[in-house]
């Protein structure tokens, strides 16, 4: 029996394996592992998760590994039914590029099969509204062929529905919930007996929405895909502007998706504005106009805000950032030079070439030949040594390097304002610089920055100059997030108050052009900022109390009726007259890191690491982090995350909107609506 | 046949009102415009010349609608709001189809309005030649409006307006037109429409009746400016 049984079941097992086999067989065919534009499952309930205007431009990329012993062959793609594009793969391991074509074979992300290919369509477009199948289809050396199958949708616009919106400004309050606001106004404003003594620009705003934050891969986005899905539409990794992820490693060739910016440019010949109190490679005013998927890329960031101006039509650009537009191998002078290109404050210990620059090689691009045919985009170059002040000068950009300057420049064509080497200083150290109350900016080699309100009038200036076609604006307060990272509370509720300052300059502009639509938002709350009461002591008496837990918190934070209500005082210019008044309003963080708590203003601000040189005298003196600031003063308030700072959290923000088509933004709504609503105000219309 | 009545030519604002041979309706109107014959910069209605008799341009806003109690209806209406924007004005292009001027709004609608309803026979005007505009495909829409500001449902004629530089949108006849909404977003060029007042209803009834010849109506101003 045993004899018999052998046999059978040697028998069995061939059957199994050439079961086995022809199962293999079915199998051995290209996995398309990733197909973007990114879709959610093909079930009739799913939300379309790509979503275009009509006409918008973005890219069709398809990751297509190779079966063991197979080459992919060809990579077609087709909408509704009809190909796009069909990619042959010519079977070397040579990348081919072609007009708005290519297929990447080379450095891709670990993981993928020998073979690989990411095939790419640049640059196209769909006009008719409605969801759209997109397929790809890959054929491989042995015959066998997979298909994919995605959708997309194109958001109708509905025509003459009301005067279209001729400008468009967006007000981005970086990390601003709504209790950045809510305590803005209490110090801005001042409550009493229960109600609120004035408004702030932001508040009079007539309609008022909350916004859902999530990016692509997290409910807690970054400002990179925060501030990109408002000005484009569709979700991204964090970290990415502009673009949908990818399988390259390369940070400037991922998948693209056209800006408001450059498709109101395109389609109505309109200009772009970006202003910000942070460096200007920073995520927020990158992720209105530059494509890529690592924000840190600073170099090749900033080079193509000037390159690619005839895709965005930017004619405004102010902020910090310096470092990025110096080239590389320029020698440190100190003082103001002719053009004022150099850092006019001579860091201790750096030696005496350090200039300031940060660009390398490592943080610019080159692009291939198909994003360059499929979106008419510069190539780009690896050049560290390249002027970029120079360049946006001979491109016709009247350049400022001061508030001084900006003031003096009156309305050019176009604006470049570098203020500092990267972030500008808060508004909290600019103000008490100009009272003659700090010697921060100083510190920082730029004691003549502007406020942001005044760049934001600069900015309106010039874009409304010969102003047939309208114009994008986008102006961040940049530093509300980055202070509450820090909880530094007094500097991010004064940077609110700066804020809400440019708040009101652009909806001075509104109103006297009254087709325009003003939006104030944020790309996300930060640190889970809240308000929990006040102070139950003087400035004096707080100042005085034991550093113990005991006398900082159990003797000092009023909470309910005991908080009644802080009163502060504003100075001629606007700002606060101190932030230490007797009973101050007093900020917990929800998102917090390890802080020592002593309540009263820091004197310095907490190092930015942005500063190039925050490694030397007299930055360097400024403490590293909450974690050891005010140690010697505060009380330990243990973190509930890790880390030195506090995070980001995926609490919706407000947004609050003025002007035409306003009336669009109430109710409950994702981050990349808004993008659909400007469409149809700036293109069909809105009443 | 009655003889042909043509008022004053001012440049190439080419008017004639005519009556139609055997026609049942009152004088036809016949409107030739290329804005080449007034200045830059000048208000579109100095181009209309003696036809601004019966016709003007309007820089347009929408009204939402309420019903008799107050309430908004979800529905608008267009109106003259001229006072509020500035007039609409002819102004130099270089993607003028004919000479060097169109007619623009900074990428507004523009409304053509007639002081008295018109049976529109048909009406034609060119998109400017720029590669400008909604990109939507056969998305935008020329659209006729009633006496109450109101488009006239089922005249509307739907084009690609985005990179079709030179486009001429044309319509057959739509009656009881109190205007012609352009879309916004492009200048436009070269102008042209052939219409004929609405017969009152006495007059009408006179000519069924045929006991006479249409006179001259009585005009109502039955415009949408507000």
């Amino acid at each position: 029996m045993s004899f018999l049984r052998t046999p059978l079941s040697a028998l069995s097992l061939s059957l199994v394996t050439a079961l086995a086999a022809l199962a293999g067989s079915a199998e051995a065919a290209p996995n398309v592992s990733r197909l973007t534009p990114p879709s959610n499952p093909l079930v009739a309930t799913a939300a379309t998760l790509s979503r275009f205007l009509p006409g918008q431009k973005f890219d069709l990329q398809a990751t297509v590994q190779p079966s063991t012993g197979t080459t992919i062959a060809s990579v077609v793609f087709a909408v509704d039914g009809s190909t796009v594009a069909t990619l042959t793969n010519d079977g070397t391991t040579t990348d081919q590029f072609s007009v708005a074509t290519s297929l990447v074979k080379n450095g891709l992300v670990s993981g993928l099969a020998a073979g690989t290919v990411v095939a790419s369509l640049r640059g196209y477009t769909n006009g008719t509204p409605g969801v759209h199948t997109l397929t790809v289809t890959s054929t491989d050396s042995a015959g066998a062929s997979t298909t994919r199958t995605g959708n997309f949708e194109v958001v109708g616009i509905v025509a003459n529905n009301g005067r279209p919106a001729m400008n468009v400004i967006i007000l981005l309050g970086d990390g601003m919930g709504a209790a950045h606001r809510t305590a803005a106004r209490i110090m801005s404003k001042g409550y009493l007996q229960g109600k609120a003594q004035d408004r702030l620009a932001m508040d009079t705003f007539p309609f008022t929405g909350m916004v859902m934050t999530a990016s692509l891969n997290s409910i807690v986005t970054d400002s990179a895909p925060g501030m990109a899905n408002y000005v484009n539409g569709n979700k991204a990794d964090n970290n990415q502007e502009g673009v949908f992820p990818d399988d390259t490693t390369a940070a400037f060739d991922n998948p693209r998706i056209e800006y408001l910016s450059e498709y109101l440019h395109r389609t109505k010949g309109s200009s772009l504005g970006v202003v910000t109190t942070a460096d200007v490679f920073d995520a927020t005013p990158a992720a209105n106009a530059v494509h890529t998927a690592a924000r840190g890329n600073g170099t090749g960031i900033v080079d193509q805000f000037l390159d690619d101006r005839s895709l965005t039509g930017l004619k405004v650009l102010l902020g910090g950032g310096r470092k990025w537009f110096l080239p590389k191998n320029a020698v440190q002078t100190t003082g103001t030079d002719a053009v004022q290109h150099t850092f006019n404050q001579t860091p201790v210990g750096l030696g005496s070439t350090a200039n300031g620059s940060a660009r390398a090689t490592g943080s610019d691009y080159v692009l291939g030949a198909d994003i360059v045919a499929g979106w008419n985009a510069a190539p780009g170059a690896l050049d560290v040594n390249r002027d970029l002040i120079a360049d946006f000068q001979t491109a016709g950009f009247t350049y400022a390097s001061d508030r001084t300057a900006l003031a003096n420049a009156g309305t050019p064509d176009a604006l470049l304002g570098l203020f500092s080497l990267s972030n500008m200083n808060v508004a909290f150290d600019k103000i008490n610089g100009r009272r003659g109350a700090s010697t921060i900016t100083a510190d920082y080699g730029f004691p003549d920055q502007p406020m942001l309100e005044e760049m934001t009038d600069a900015a309106l200036r010039v874009l409304n100059k010969n102003n047939a076609n309208g114009f994008v604006l986008m102006v961040e307060g940049a530093s509300i997030d980055k202070q509450a990272h820090l909880m530094d509370s007094d500097r991010w509720i004064v940077e609110t108050i700066e804020f809400d300052r440019a708040i009101q300059k652009a909806k001075d502009f509104a109103t006297t052009n009254p087709d325009t639509i003003v939006i104030v938002t944020a790309d996300h709350e930060c640190a889970g900022a809240a308000i929990i009461g006040a102070s139950l002591l003087s400035d004096a008496a707080l100042r005085a109390q034991p550093v113990t837990t005991a006398g900082l918190r159990d003797q000092v934070v009023g909470l309910y009726e005991a908080a009644k209500f802080p009163r502060y005082t504003n100075a001629a210019d606007g700002y606060p007259a101190t932030t230490d008044v007797d009973n101050k309003m007093l900020i917990g963080y929800a998102a917090n890191a390890d802080r020592y708590e002593a309540w009263v203003s820091n004197v310095q601000p907490t190092q930015d690491s942005q500063q190039p040189f925050v490694g030397a005298t007299p930055l360097s003196g400024y403490p590293a982090n909450p974690n050891l600031r005010n140690q010697a003063t505060g009380y330990l308030v243990v973190g509930q995350i890790p880390g030195q700072q506090a995070a980001h959290t995926a609490t919706d923000v407000p947004l609050s909107a003025f002007g035409r088509g306003a009336a669009l933004f109430t109710g409950v709504f994702d981050n990349t609506d808004v993008f659909f609503k400007l469409g149809q105000i700036a293109i069909g219309g809105a009443k | 046949m009655k003889p042909s009545v043509s008022l004053p030519r001012a440049g190439l604002a080419a008017i004639a009102l005519c009556a139609a041979a055997a026609s049942a309706q009152a004088q036809a109107i016949s409107l030739v415009l290329n804005f080449d014959d007034v200045a830059a910069g000048s208000n579109a209605n100095s181009a209309l010349g003696a036809a601004a008799s019966f016709a003007s341009f309007a820089n347009p806003d929408t009204v939402l609608d309420v019903d008799a109690s107050g309430s908004y209806t979800g529905t608008f209406h267009w109106v003259d709001a001229t006072s509020s924007y500035g007039p609409v004005l002819v102004t130099a292009s270089l993607f003028a189809i004919s000479g060097s001027n169109v007619l623009s709004n900074d990428g507004q609608p523009i409304l053509l309005l007639f002081n008295n309803p018109l049976n529109l026979a048909q009406f034609s005007i060119q998109q400017d030649g720029s590669g400008f505009g909604n990109p939507q495909t056969n998305g935008t829409v020329l659209s006729f409006l009633d006496s109450t500001g109101h488009v006239i449902a089922g005249a509307d004629v739907a084009y690609t307006q985005f990179g079709h530089p030179g486009l001429t949108i044309s319509s057959g006849a739509v009656a009881n037109v109190s205007g012609v909404l352009l879309a916004g977003g492009k200048s436009y060029d070269n102008l042209s429409l052939v219409a004929a007042p609405v017969p009152e209803p006495g007059a009408l009834a006179l000519f069924v009746s045929g006991l006479g010849a249409v006179g001259t109506l009585s005009r109502r101003r039955r415009t949408p400016r507000a």
